[in-house]
């Protein structure tokens, strides 16, 4: 998928003011205090991304490079979204199992036994260290484990 | 009292201790999200039994391996171990990518041992002097040092316009607003996610940008880290190159000194300063941000200067510089020891010994 620079910080700066208005319409359920700090930061992002967009429109051509999103990019970005959105209701230990593996399978790496020491490994390591040693709770899935 | 203090030091035990505190600080401090504050608080416990100098060298010798260990997998893998090492990453992955990697680590460890010695001399001789201008340093000497930091980040470290620095000061500005209000105690910004009821922390937020973004970098790319298939330089030629830049290590180390010396800044500010005015004041300052062995030296040597001089607050006046050194605080109230003037009285020969 090809783009230019120009496109992409649009992108970003619609993306930033789009969450400066949602956090300034949740304000008005905080009281008078906890409102302050918060609107000066709303406003100071949105006054400094709309600067940049005008700042953009005036970009010369030859700034405005081409930037090229292969397969293997947005794959792992949509893998990515799909384990953060699955990890509440599976939990993590399964969503890592089902991500590790396919996120190095679609990224053309292809021995099976690696693969599945990789995952194994990771995840119990992952489960001694955090929940064994330190006593971290990890996301579980709906049914508790 | 001093002398005695060194032989206490050179004793076996404390030797051991010193030793293997370092090691498993090193370790735990080039894994990015664990850092010195955890891994001394998780050593704690450990240290009721223990004498006192012997607990206070084990969680100091930790506390130095942390901030160095950072540095590995900045270096190597463009992930700050520690926020002390955020900056490390600006020229020191480059340097890995260009295969580069061991030189690069060999100036890590020499400007930290160099920044480390210098911190220790003046924690022990300039302490009381610096404690005087800490006590000075209020509410808005902290705003306009924190003020200070965010311009220097947007007009000197950001490439291109200065306006995606400042953006970015925004974004991180409106996320920290995500929590608890400290003033009124109410939440703000959750959204009904229990996660973000304690708000974004330092560490989760430095991996996010540093370590996620290099997963998704990598994946389009494709191959290893290193860009080149040759790996040039070694350990040996980074220590000796550290000394090709005298002025870069003696400002660098004389930036962490005094920045560690104040409360609550601590290493997360002194090594962006240090590698900004080693840019700035560089007759190679194009060369920053695409593998410098300056870039390097400038954030190493001032971080472990910091680790050093962030105990003169606490030691003196009882404030701790950082999280890693309120930690410290904890142990020498374990041991029975109140920080403060009779530190270097009454209970000089553990300070001393601690300091050696």
């Amino acid at each position: 998928m090809e783009t230019t620079r120009k496109r992409v910080e649009v992108g970003l700066i619609v993306f930033f003011l789009i969450t400066s208005v949602l956090f300034y319409t949740q304000l008005g359920d905080y009281s008078s205090i906890a409102q302050k700090f918060p609107l000066l930061a709303i406003i100071y992002l949105a006054v400094i991304s709309i600067t940049r967009f005008i700042q953009l429109g005036k970009l010369k051509k030859e700034e405005n490079s081409a930037v090229f999103f292969n397969r293997d990019f947005l794959t792992v970005l949509i893998l990515v979204v799909l384990y953060l959105l699955l990890m509440p209701i599976i939990g993590f230990f399964l969503s890592t199992t089902i991500f590790l593996p396919m996120c190095m399978w679609l990224l053309n790496f292809r021995k099976k036994v690696v693969i599945t020491i990789l995952t194994l490994t990771t995840v119990t390591s992952i489960y001694f260290v955090f929940i064994n040693i330190f006593n971290v709770p990890v996301p579980n899935s709906l049914l508790g484990f | 009292m001093i002398l005695q203090s060194l032989f206490l030091a050179l004793g076996l035990q404390n030797l051991f201790l010193a030793f293997s505190g370092t090691f498993l600080g090193i370790i735990m401090g080039a894994l990015p999200g664990i850092g010195a504050t955890m891994t001394m608080a998780l050593l704690l416990p450990f240290t009721y039994w223990m004498k006192a100098d012997a607990a206070l060298i084990l969680l100091g010798a930790v506390y130095c391996g942390c901030v160095y260990g950072g540095s590995i997998s900045a270096i190597l893998l463009n992930t700050p171990g520690t926020p002390a090492s955020a900056a490390t990453t600006f020229d020191g992955y480059p340097m890995s990518k260009k295969g580069k990697g061991m030189t690069a680590i060999g100036i890590s460890a020499m400007a930290s041992f160099v920044g480390g010695v210098v911190g220790l001399f003046f924690l022990m001789t300039l302490s009381p002097v610096l404690a005087e201008i800490s006590l000075k340093f209020g509410p808005s000497e902290f705003f306009m040092l924190t003020l200070f930091t965010f311009l220097v980040i947007s007009f000197a470290v950001v490439k291109g316009s200065v306006f995606k620095g400042l953006i970015a000061i925004g974004i991180g500005l409106v996320l920290s607003t995500i929590g608890y209000d400290p003033v009124s105690g109410g939440l703000r910004f959750t959204f009904g996610i229990t996660y973000l009821e304690d708000g974004i922390k330092l560490i989760p937020s430095i991996i996010g940008l540093f370590a996620v973004s290099e997963a998704f970098a990598l994946s389009e790319k494709g191959g290893t880290i290193a860009e080149s298939p040759d790996v040039h330089g070694n350990v040996l030629n980074g220590c000796k190159a550290v000394f090709r830049y005298p002025m870069t290590l003696i400002k660098s180390v004389l930036i962490g000194s005094g920045i560690g010396a104040l409360p609550g800044i601590g290493v997360s500010a002194a090594n962006l300063i240090a590698y900004v005015v080693s840019k700035s004041g560089s007759r190679h300052a194009d060369e920053f941000g695409e593998g410098a062995e300056e870039g390097v030296i400038a954030p190493e040597a001032s971080n472990n200067a910091v680790t050093a001089t962030s105990l003169i607050p606490l030691l003196t006046l009882g404030i701790p510089g950082s999280a890693a050194s309120a930690v410290l605080m904890g142990a020498l109230m374990i041991q029975g020891l109140t920080p403060g003037a009779s530190l270097f009285s009454t209970d000089g020969l553990i300070t001393y010994t601690f300091f050696f």
